[in-house]
């Protein structure tokens, strides 16, 4: 589809410059996903301290992305799509960002249970995490290309992201209750699976932020909020 | 597994903004089409219906069949870019439009119901209802305050309807001045010309003499235009307090003005109404891409 630029070429820029940012956090989210997976499945602690030092980048671009937003909104004040875009980037930035904080902790979980035997099979972690991954790598995706069925994908996907949770929290609990000594690593292994189902949870909130900037309407909470709408509340 | 800037290379860039999904707007009601508005937009009662509007000025068509509703209710907001008709279309509202040579109308505007273009409709009587605040403060310079906000009255011959004597223009001077919210800065000087005060005490000046005209519609045509940003801001202040009392129609080229005013925002573009609906929808999630357009800066 042909597009229009805006008039001002710097405004352009600076719209340019915040999809940008977005793009290369998401890539170094993405690639902290794999990488805190693969670490501990490989039990590779230097693998996990690498993946951890890649947190600094994922915060400094979410400090820069909210930097220029607020200056875009000062300077420009963004109306209709652009309005949509900009606040969508604000908070984009912090879902990708707290995504980013639940790779570390599955880091510091990947060093502490290297130093142990493994437990059990990582089937189902690697399964939820190639899962997340893919929303996440969706939801971007649809945010770029403005695909609203995509973005709709991911949503669907979070359904089977809980249902791998659920069956991973219960048989790391039967693992549990028949061997004492698993107990700590049960834990740490339950943990990991929550951060990977909360990734899943931010991943979605992407996608229906996505929605929102493409069809102008929230799809977040649907019939659970009553007459929410701080427009409807106004009147006119 | 690439690294980061692969994942921004291998993602081809599309747009950053366009209108809202076209899959995703609702086809008005067939009824509702004629007024261009949608009614469970938040809209009551009209106060000015216009339909069916064309006008010319000689041989050039200027409006092109315009339907639209204002209700009594709060402010409508005007925008478009340059030689859209917005003014022309605010100056048929209170007849000045036929003042100018080569000016002519086809359609049906109506006050309270009442076609104001009747035979039997003296325009100066309608401009008493249908009161007009513009560009450039237009006080008369060498007059008074007090006689800048009587000289309506005057000229119009409605001060012989004033009843109680000079104390009572007195107590409508006063009325008009806070009303505009001027009275504070004018007080120990209504003798003062009207010429001494700043751009933006003589616009709100021109204020208080519409308003002491009693006028239930304010017409205001780019009223902030040849302000300062303080000054602005207090005509806007001041809008916000008379859209209790009076129906506003405003047409401005600042669309952040429009936004900030205006309870609904009607799009112009070479003589049509594009899109006419609430402001807070209109501003945020348009639903013609040539509104999108010119809100977002991507015009010309």
């Amino acid at each position: 589809m042909a597009f229009k630029l805006h008039t001002d070429r710097s405004y352009e820029s600076d719209l340019q410059e915040v999809r940008n940012r977005i793009l290369l956090m998401a890539g170094h989210v993405e690639h902290m996903i794999a990488a805190s997976v693969r670490a501990l499945s490989e039990r590779d602690a230097d693998l996990a301290r690498d993946t951890i030092a890649i947190d600094a980048k994922v915060n400094q671009a979410e400090c820069e992305t909210d930097e220029l937003c607020l200056i875009i909104l000062a300077k420009r004040h963004p109306m209709a799509s652009d309005l949509r875009f900009v606040t969508l980037a604000l908070k984009m930035v912090t879902d990708l960002e707290r995504i980013g904080d639940l790779a570390v902790n599955i880091c510091e979980r990947a060093i502490d249970l290297s130093k142990v035997p493994p437990l059990r099979s990582y089937e189902d972690i690697h399964l939820m995490a190639d899962i997340v991954q893919s929303m996440v790598r969706d939801a971007i995706d649809a945010f770029v290309d403005r695909n609203v069925e995509r973005a709709e994908m991911v949503i669907e996907r979070d359904d089977e992201v809980d249902r791998l949770y659920d069956r991973v929290f219960g048989e790391i609990l039967e693992v549990m209750v028949q061997d004492r000594d698993a107990i700590q690593r049960g834990i740490h292994f339950q943990s990991v699976a929550k951060w990977l189902e909360r990734m899943a949870d931010h991943s979605t909130n992407v996608a229906e932020q996505v929605i929102f900037m493409i069809k102008g309407k929230d799809i977040r909470h649907p019939g659970k909020l009553g007459a929410h709408s701080f427009r409807g509340q106004r009147g006119s | 597994m690439g690294d980061a800037s692969d994942v921004v290379a291998r993602r081809a860039l599309g747009p950053i903004s366009s209108p809202v999904a076209a899959s995703e707007v609702e086809a008005p009601h067939p009824e509702r089409r004629a007024r261009n508005l949608d009614r469970d937009e938040g809209l009551s009662t009209a106060k000015l219906t216009v339909n069916a509007l064309t006008a010319w000025f000689d041989d050039q068509q200027v409006l092109t069949d315009i339907a639209m509703e204002i209700p009594a209710e709060g402010v409508t907001a005007v925008i478009g870019p340059s030689g859209c008709g917005k003014s022309t279309f605010i100056r048929i509202l209170n007849r000045m439009f036929e003042m100018k040579r080569g000016a002519r109308l086809e359609g049906r505007i109506t006050l309270d119901g009442e076609d104001i273009y009747a035979r039997d409709v003296d325009p100066v009587q309608l401009r008493r209802r249908v009161g007009m605040v513009f560009q450039r403060p237009n006080p008369f310079p060498a007059m008074s305050v007090r006689d800048n906000v009587l000289a309506g009255l005057r000229l119009t011959g409605k001060v012989r309807q004033v009843k109680g004597g000079d104390g009572a223009l007195e107590r409508l001077v006063r009325q008009s001045l806070e009303s505009a919210a001027l009275w504070d800065d004018v007080k120990s000087r209504l003798d003062a010309p009207g010429g001494q005060l700043s751009s933006g005490q003589q616009q709100r000046l021109c204020i208080a003499r519409a308003i002491a005209m009693e006028p239930e519609v304010l017409l205001m045509d780019e009223p902030c235009s040849a302000l300062d940003p303080m000054a602005t801001a207090r005509i806007e202040d001041l809008i916000h307090a008379l859209k209790a009392r009076y129906t506003i129609v405003i047409v401005t080229h600042n669309i952040q003005q429009a936004a900030r005013v205006s309870d609904r925002t009607a799009f112009f573009l070479q003589g049509e109404l594009v899109e006419y609906g609430p402001t807070d929808r209109l501003f945020t999630a348009p639903r013609d891409p040539r509104t999108e357009d010119y809100v977002t800066g991507k015009f010309g």
